[in-house]
């Protein structure tokens, strides 16, 4: 059914699936966060846990899942295990920034093969009630309403009980307190580019529960002749910003090690915010290069197990865990040698975070799940197809996916030690 | 007791309530919390004879005409609102006041300026329309107009009719498109 707003229709489905998808006019330059709010018969939160947002994308049983990527909303719902006193849930939608929703030229929502188009013209609403999903006479239902505020989140929150102490320009979510916040940013500053990267950071932080992690990190980057279109385009050289970032939020000294490889590989000269600008540029017009290579000396093909070796051995003895950022595009087929690199290094602090740049047959890489005979599961793989249309957001999520999962196990087995 | 109605559902009044006198009907609603122009809901008695049109332009009561002519039915004031609790407007009955010639009265929902506002019931928190025993304050009847007319914006909510010496309540739940002055001018009202 087309609904309207105001209209509401019962829900047949007791596991619902809710999309919101949205498109930008061309001056729309804010951010825009999706929330659901568990409330009970008086519409108010029952408790911190009631706002679901990417702070904190789950409630306790599970029952709420909220997965947000660019353009598109997703809100997960087991309507039989959401919690009895759980009257109400609210999904609703706000702008960070200077622009208001008639700046979204698109906003649907659908649910259980219902439909709903959001009227955008002509509002002012900064924040704005999409939808609710009710109980009613022992079933669900879900209410189409489209109503906002003006004022963007804070009489929002208001209006559901949460109590929120908002700074005077504009309103922010809440966030655990942070004490890294501050000197992030600051640190930051040298390089001014950079400095737009330690919100995303921290909020990713925050939701991974890793604003207090100390670490070692490694990016290992592949040079092999197919990564070309990926060097070219400028994405190595971002990706490396963005972990560069990470870095100096984790590691004391600020650095980042680096390896590349190829057919051989080398490990070479930290990457610091000091040197990190045109650091890949450099990487490739240092020494001499043959037609087929992309970082001199290294060779055009990919061979994995070397330089996952020599990682191992640096940080055997590490006594802080290291975070191993390994960018590659795939052709993965080494398989047995990887896997005995990974299952060897399972005992040892290192992390393996494998990120896929546009590339394909990532091999081993899309089984790791499967790949269950090691002493814990030390790795983690995400591909990233387009890199430009990956939100930075979006990117550190990813990015700092498991890694609190490894730390909490690899404490519990005694392989890093506190 | 109250008995919440579905459409068409028909309950006795006497009977419900014996030596019921004086009723009242009540409007209630949430006023807006959001953003946008306030929620106006108007309640209407269309008093009608046999052809279902007003005995006169007099019959019909509303807000801007609070007093039939016999005096028999009285409508408390307007509320732009729904500011407040309980009922947000109330229009009252005095059954043994009601002369013989007035068949039926019709009662009705509007949402004021509807169109222009592009509003409708289900925008609207908590709305609904009820008929209350007034001597002892009970509710008789009582229709969900947020959950059950959510795309109206307009209702007709039920009609007060003579049967032999009883009173009785028909639910009608009836939507209607063209807001006050099209159910108005249905009910014979010269508009």
């Amino acid at each position: 059914m087309e609904l309207i707003s105001g209209q509401n229709t019962v829900l047949a489905t007791r596991q619902l699936e809710v999309q919101l998808t949205y498109a930008f006019h061309p001056h729309f330059t804010s951010d825009l966060d999706a929330s659901a709010f568990l409330l009970n018969g008086d519409e108010k939160v029952l408790s911190d846990e009631s706002m679901i947002f990417y702070n904190q994308p789950r409630n306790a049983n599970g029952s709420v899942v909220l997965e947000t990527e660019p353009g598109q909303v997703r809100l997960w719902l087991d309507l039989d295990r959401l919690a009895e006193n759980v009257s109400k849930v609210a999904l609703t939608l706000v702008i960070d920034g200077k622009d208001n929703i008639s700046g979204l030229s698109a906003l649907a929502l659908q649910a259980d093969g219902h439909r709903y188009q959001v009227p955008l013209a002509d509002r002012s609403e900064k924040a704005l009630i999409v939808a609710q999903i009710y109980r009613h006479q022992g079933g669900w239902k879900i209410r189409a309403l489209g109503q906002g505020f003006n004022g963007g989140l804070q009489p929002l929150a208001q209006h559901y009980g949460v109590d929120i102490a908002a700074p005077e320009t504009v309103p922010v979510p809440p966030a655990a307190p942070v004490t890294t916040t501050v000197s992030l940013e600051k640190k930051l500053a040298k390089v001014p580019a950079l400095v737009s990267l330690a919100k995303p950071i921290r909020v990713s932080l925050e939701k991974h529960r890793l604003h207090d992690v100390k670490a070692r990190v490694a990016f290992v980057l592949d040079a092999s002749g197919s990564m070309i279109n990926q060097f070219k385009s400028g994405n190595v050289q971002k990706v490396l910003e963005r972990v560069a970032a990470l870095a100096v939020q984790f590691d004391d000294d600020g650095a980042l090690e680096l390896w590349a490889f190829g057919t051989e590989f080398k490990k070479y000269e930290d990457v610091t915010l000091d040197n990190l600008d045109g650091y890949v540029e450099r990487l490739r017009t240092t020494g001499k290069r043959s037609m087929w290579e992309i970082i001199p000396g290294l060779g055009g093909t990919n061979n994995e197990p070397p330089v996952m070796q020599d990682i191992i051995a640096t940080f055997s003895d590490s006594t802080q865990p290291a975070f191993v950022v390994f960018i590659t595009d795939g052709g993965i087929n080494k398989t047995r040698e990887i896997k005995n690199a990974i299952r060897e290094s399972a005992q040892l602090p290192i992390f393996w975070k494998y990120m896929g740049l546009g590339g394909s047959n990532y091999g081993i890489l899309e089984k790791l799940d499967n790949f269950t005979d090691r002493l814990v599961d030390n790795t983690h793989f995400f591909p990233v197809d387009d890199y430009k249309r990956i939100s930075d957001e979006r990117l550190y999520d990813l990015l700092l996916t498991e890694f609190r999962e490894w730390l909490d196990e690899a404490r519990r087995k005694k392989i890093l030690r506190d | 007791m109250a008995v919440s109605l579905t459409k068409g559902g028909n309950v006795s009044l006497t009977k419900e309530a014996p030596g019921l006198s004086k009723i009242v009907a009540g409007l209630g609603w949430d006023s807006r919390v959001t953003d946008g122009s306030a929620f106006d809901l108007d309640a209407s008695v269309f008093l009608v004879g046999d052809d279902g049109k007003v005995l006169s332009d007099q019959h019909f009561v509303f807000f801007n005409n609070a007093k039939s002519p016999d005096g028999s039915v009285v409508h408390q004031g307007d509320n732009r609102t729904g500011e407040g609790d309980g009922d947000d407007e109330q229009v009252k009955f005095d059954l043994n006041a009601v002369p013989a010639e007035i068949k039926k009265a019709v009662f009705a929902v509007t949402i004021y300026d509807a169109e222009t506002r592009k509003q409708n019931f289900g925008m609207v928190s908590n709305a609904y329309i009820r008929i209350v025993n007034e001597d002892n304050s009970t509710e008789i009847a009582r229709y969900d107009l947020s959950e059950d007319a959510s795309t109206e914006t307009a209702m007709v909510f039920g009609e007060l009719y003579r049967h032999n010496n009883e009173w009785k309540f028909k639910a009608v739940g009836q939507g209607f498109a063209g807001g006050l002055s099209a159910l108005a001018k249905q009910h014979g009202v010269s508009v």
